[in-house]
C-alpha cells in the first residue's frame, strides 16, 4: 500500500519529494520528448522522417563527444526521451529504422567531431 | 591610413579551418534558401540551378559579412576568426526540410577575437575588452545592411531586379539572424558587451526591414527608429534596472 505521507515528508530530501535542482535532467528530457514528438508529427513522409532523424543523430553525436566526461547519464536520459517522443510521433516511419538511423547519425556526428572535421 | 592599408595587405588572411567553416556555412545556408524553388512540379535540373545560384548569393553574403569583421578588427588591431555553429546550421536544415523550405532559420555562427599583441602595445585598454569586441561583432551585420541597401538601389533602377531583390532579402535575413544573441553569434557579443548598443543596432536592422516592407528605403530613418526604440527601452527598463539608490 502506498504510503501517502511520503509526499508530505519534506525532511527526507530537504526540499520536497521532487527537487528540480537535483533532478534537473528530467526537465530537458520532458522538453525534448515534446520537441521530438512535434518534429516527428511535422514530417509528412517516411523519407523526411528518416532524413530528419539522421540529422538529429548527427547533433546528438556531437553532444556525446562534447559531454564524454561530464553529465553522461543526464545526456543519455535526454536523448532517450527525444527518441521516445520522436517514435511516438512518427506515423510514416518504422520505429526500428528510426532507431538504426539515429544510431548511424550519432556515429557520424561523433566521428566528425572527434576527428575535428567540423 | 597608410598603416591601415599595409595592415590589410599583410594580415587579411584566412586560416584553413576558417575557409572550411565558411564553405560549410555557405552550403548549408544556400540549401536552406534554395530548398523551396517555388515551382509547382519538382525538376531536379531547375532545383540544382537554383541551388547554385543561391550558393553564389550566399557566398557573396558570407564573404561580405566576414570581411566586415576582419577589416574592422584589423582597424582596431585585433584579429577575428569565423567559427560556424554546426548545431545551429543543422537545426536550420532540419527546419527547412520539415517546413518544405517555407521557414528559413539561419543560425550560422560567429566570430572569435584574438589579441594582436604587437599592434596593441601602448594602447589604452590594452587587452581584449567586451565593448570593443561587441561593436566589432556588430560590424558584420552592418556591412550586410549597407550592401543590401546598395543592391536594393540597383534593383530599383530595374537592372535584374528579381536577382537583386533576392540578394537584398538574403543579406537582410542573414544580418538579422546574426544579431540574435545565440551562442557565437554577433548578437551575443554585443548583448553581453552593452545592452543599449545592442538594442540600437538590432532595431536599426529591424527598422530598415520595416521601412523596406513599406517601400521606403532609408538608412537614416532606420537609425532613427533604432534610437527611438532604445529611448523607450532605456526609460522602461534600463534606467530602473540600474537605479540602486
Amino acid at each position: 500500500m502506498l504510503n501517502k505521507n511520503i509526499f508530505k515528508n519534506k525532511k527526507a530530501s530537504g526540499i520536497g519529494f521532487w527537487d528540480p535542482l537535483e533532478n534537473w535532467a528530467e526537465i530537458p528530457a520532458l522538453l525534448l520528448l515534446i520537441v521530438g514528438f512535434i518534429i516527428a508529427l511535422w514530417s509528412r513522409s517516411a523519407v523526411v522522417t528518416y532524413i530528419v532523424i539522421i540529422l538529429c543523430g548527427i547533433i546528438a553525436g556531437r553532444g556525446i563527444k562534447v559531454r564524454q566526461y561530464v553529465h553522461k547519464i543526464a545526456y543519455t536520459v535526454v536523448i532517450i526521451a527525444f527518441l521516445i517522443g520522436f517514435s511516438l510521433g512518427s506515423f510514416y516511419g518504422k520505429t526500428k529504422f528510426i532507431l538504426v538511423l539515429f544510431i548511424i547519425g550519432c556515429y557520424i556526428g561523433y566521428v566528425l567531431h572527434s576527428k575535428e572535421w567540423i | 591610413m597608410l598603416q591601415f592599408w599595409w595592415k590589410l595587405k599583410r594580415h587579411l588572411t584566412w586560416k584553413t579551418s576558417e575557409i572550411r567553416d565558411i564553405l560549410i556555412t555557405i552550403l548549408a545556408v544556400a540549401f536552406i534558401f534554395a530548398y523551396d524553388d517555388k515551382q509547382p512540379v519538382f525538376h531536379f535540373n531547375f532545383w540544382l540551378f537554383n541551388f547554385f545560384k543561391h550558393i553564389l548569393i550566399v557566398g557573396l553574403c558570407v564573404m561580405i559579412y566576414d570581411l566586415g569583421h576582419k577589416v574592422s578588427s584589423i582597424f582596431m588591431n585585433l584579429t577575428s576568426e569565423y567559427k560556424m555553429w554546426s548545431v545551429g546550421l543543422l537545426i536550420g536544415v532540419i527546419i527547412a526540410v520539415l517546413s518544405k523550405g517555407k521557414i528559413y532559420l539561419i543560425l550560422p555562427g560567429g566570430i572569435l577575437f584574438h589579441h594582436w599583441t604587437v599592434m596593441r602595445l601602448g594602447h589604452f585598454r590594452y587587452g581584449l575588452n567586451y565593448f570593443t569586441t561587441g561593436l566589432l561583432a556588430a560590424m558584420g551585420p552592418v556591412f550586410l545592411l549597407l550592401f543590401a541597401t546598395f543592391f536594393k538601389t540597383i534593383a530599383l533602377f530595374g537592372l535584374s531586379s528579381d536577382l537583386f531583390n533576392r540578394i537584398t532579402f538574403i543579406f537582410l535575413y542573414f544580418a538579422i539572424f546574426a544579431m540574435l544573441p545565440f551562442p557565437r553569434h554577433d548578437g551575443a557579443h554585443l548583448y553581453f558587451a552593452n545592452r543599449n548598443w545592442y538594442v540600437i543596432f538590432l532595431f536599426f536592422l529591424i527598422g530598415y526591414i520595416f521601412l523596406y516592407k513599406l517601400h521606403f528605403y532609408s538608412l537614416i530613418f532606420a537609425a532613427l527608429i533604432g534610437l527611438v526604440v532604445w529611448l523607450i527601452y532605456y526609460i522602461t527598463f534600463e534606467e530602473s534596472a540600474w537605479a540602486f539608490g
